[in-house]
């Protein structure tokens, strides 16, 4: 028990210049897991781990044959990250951030490239019917969309459709027409 | 090197008291730590305070630490003559997110389970798969011989006064254990050489 109170490593800390603020809880879910610092250039791997982006660019430099998250062993790879763009951040212009990596690490930082840039993929739309409502009574839609009326579009809700989901909606309102002429001819002679 | 890491690694071993382990500074730079081993409860290293020799080169974390027993220790993985460590983490199993703290508690849990067929130290290897009460008898006495709590912390305290005067931290260690643990005898010693 004497020795743990004489070696234990408070008084070391205390000799040394505290170069740490405590953080708060809040702050702590977004301390990079290399340098427990506040990520800066933050990115996220695909197993979900919160990383600086010029720690895991180093550490995937320093793997040779094989690179893994350092948390949960997945693999990982340059242009499989996710950059994370919050408010506020991006104030300092990265190269500014690269330099003092220089200053600070040596060489490797030097060659530190840009940060990969998101994905943005295309919308997915809930409801693969043409009419664009969802929610209100599509039956009632249903009769205006026969004559090529889209009464989603005049709501303002109209949303950008893929090209394979045009084709469909095209195709589905011509063979409408077409029944409903049909039947008008049946009726009419 | 890292020293806003280490330093917060630093804080996190201080506040946890119940690990068993625990890490001192070095004189000024945080290049060169002790870490303190408890001896696990039910081998032959309970009751054991371990001293570690801890080297963090520039490159921490993206390095490991450099580890090797100060105290002298019975055990397959760990070599009886200078204390080399054998264990997979502190070479190429490494990784950033593992601390001094894991570190330290890897070597705990290596004290409580060898793995002879791994082995740093041949000898203690052998004897542990061929005459195990014999490799327990052997660390055991070890233990109470070398890594004696106080005997450790006052070692360190001697071998902390030589490297204040000046003298080269090995050598003074070895001066200590020539001359039996006694700070005047293994200066002359040191002055002599």
């Amino acid at each position: 028990m004497e020795l743990e109170r004489r070696h234990s490593p408070h008084q070391a800390s205390e000799r040394l210049p505290s170069l740490v603020e405590e953080h708060s809880d809040a702050t702590g879910a977004f301390e990079c897991n290399i340098c427990y610092d506040l990520a800066r250039e933050p990115v996220v791997t695909m197993c979900g781990h919160l990383y600086c982006w010029p720690c895991i660019y180093r550490w995937m430099q320093v793997q040779s044959h094989c690179r893994v998250c350092p948390l949960c062993k997945a693999g990982i790879d340059v242009e499989q990250v996710i950059p994370i763009y919050g408010r506020g951040a991006d104030q300092t212009d990265p190269r500014s951030a690269a330099e003092k990596d220089i200053l600070r690490d040596g060489p490797p930082a030097a060659t530190l490239p840009r940060r990969p840039l998101g994905q943005r993929p295309a919308p997915i739309h809930r409801s693969s019917s043409f009419s664009m409502t969802g929610t209100v009574q599509p039956s009632l839609q249903f009769i205006p969309s026969i004559f090529g009326f889209n009464s989603g579009s005049g709501h303002g809700h109209a949303e950008p459709l893929t090209p394979e989901q045009q084709h469909q909606a095209f195709l589905s309102r011509l063979l409408l027409m077409l029944g409903s002429f049909v039947i008008m001819c049946l009726l009419l002679f | 090197m890292d020293l806003g890491r280490i330093q917060k690694e630093l804080k996190e071993i201080e506040r946890d008291t119940a690990s068993g382990v625990s890490v001192d500074v070095m004189g000024n730079s945080l290049q060169r730590l002790r870490g303190f081993v408890k001896g696990p409860r039910d081998t032959p290293y309970e009751g054991g305070m371990f001293v570690i020799d801890i080297i963090l080169e520039d490159q921490y974390p993206f390095v490991p630490p450099k580890m090797r027993f100060i105290t002298k220790v019975w055990h397959p993985n760990i070599s009886s003559a200078n204390g080399a460590i054998c264990l997979d983490v502190l070479k190429d199993q490494w990784s950033p997110a593992l601390t001094l703290k894991t570190a330290l508690l890897s070597l705990q849990s290596l004290l409580a389970l060898p793995q002879p067929d791994d082995p740093q130290d041949a000898v203690v290897a052998k004897q542990y798969l061929s005459e195990h009460t014999k490799y327990a008898q052997q660390a055991k006495s070890w233990t109470e011989n070398f890594a004696n709590p106080a005997l450790a912390s006052t070692q360190e305290q001697k071998v902390g006064q030589l490297v204040d005067m000046g003298f080269d931290e090995a050598n003074s260690r070895a001066a200590l254990r020539a001359a039996g643990g006694d700070v005047q005898a293994a200066m002359e010693r040191l002055l002599s050489e």
